[in-house]
């Protein structure tokens, strides 16, 4: 008698431990799952021209300005590691792109509109990270206006 | 003591066992599903920008538009995949690509298009996924990129 209830009452502890180890596995499965392996993307919009042309103003009375022309060339690997160019007398001569995007931010303060259409045009061989930086600066300095070109030199 | 508690009905034993079982297993298949429709995003190193203008995916329509790396592109089969095909860096595959791209405006016109592409591609390699965007009619693309942390 001593013995059965004995038996019976491993019986019932060793029973315990089936679900306590289902739950771990299953919390450890949630975790797993809920941890973020890998760096967070981040996206931002371009608004594309139609058919190749180029849209319209949103302000149907804004002055038809011309198009502010930037071009952009890689040096190197590193993010930053590039050279612009324009010949826009708004912008002065910047060449970095902290220079640029002083220079963007000053013309968009002063002469140019919001509704300033920027065109970027890289060289051939152009990084793609150097072409998105140029832009991302462009846009955040105040001309959210822009549109990438086809490469030429 | 014993006969009181065999006494008591069993159903009002607090077995919570089962249910946090099933609620737990419900959580897990709820995020292998939603991971599975993410996994369109192909594996690539992505631009680095410090203070990019980012912003939240609203509730369009969105196809990513993935730009394969030089190395991959055998294995994947093509330089640009969208919806799980794959498409050439060619005239052919270009125009099957803006064919494809048309389509996808042609059933939903507000669709915006996520390009993907790899920190070190050519730049002409990803232009060419963009003019075949705007052939196609798509008003919007979202460009992908990585935040920089401030490093000085």
């Amino acid at each position: 008698m001593r013995a059965r209830r004995r038996t019976r009452g491993a019986m019932r502890l060793g029973a315990l431990f089936t679900p306590l180890i289902d739950i771990v596995f299953l919390l450890l499965m949630y975790f797993m799952l809920v941890a973020q392996f890998k760096t967070r993307e981040e996206q931002f919009r371009l608004d594309l021209p139609r058919d190749g042309g180029i849209p319209a103003p949103r302000d149907p009375f804004a002055l038809p300005a011309d198009p502010v022309r930037i071009a952009v060339r890689s040096l190197g690997d590193e993010p930053g590691a590039l050279r612009v160019r324009t010949d826009d007398p708004a912008l002065g001569s910047p060449e970095t792109l902290e220079e640029l995007a002083r220079a963007v931010a000053d013309a968009a303060a002063r002469s140019l509109g919001v509704d300033q259409l920027v065109l970027v045009r890289p060289e051939p061989g152009t990084r793609w990270e150097h072409a998105l930086e140029v832009v991302s600066a462009i846009m955040r300095a105040g001309l959210p206006r822009v549109h990438l070109l086809e490469a030429s030199p | 003591m014993p006969r009181r508690g065999s006494t008591r009905p069993p159903l009002l034993e607090p077995n919570l066992t089962p249910m946090v079982d099933v609620v737990f297993l419900l959580i897990v298949f709820f995020i292998v599903v939603a991971q599975i429709t993410t996994s369109e995003r192909l594996d690539l190193t992505l631009p680095r920008l410090r203070d990019a203008p980012s912003v939240e995916p609203g509730d369009e329509r969105r196809v990513v538009l993935n730009v394969a790396p030089r190395d991959q592109r055998e294995t994947l089969g093509g330089a640009y995949l969208v919806a799980g095909d794959a498409f050439a860096d060619d005239l052919a595959g270009v125009g099957a690509l803006t064919d494809r791209l048309a389509a996808l405006v042609a059933r939903d016109p507000g669709i915006a298009v996520t390009v993907r592409a790899d920190r070190a591609e050519a730049y002409e390699r990803v232009h060419t996924a963009l003019r075949a965007c705007a052939e196609a009619g798509v008003a919007r693309v979202n460009l992908v990129s990585e935040p920089l942390e401030f490093v000085r």
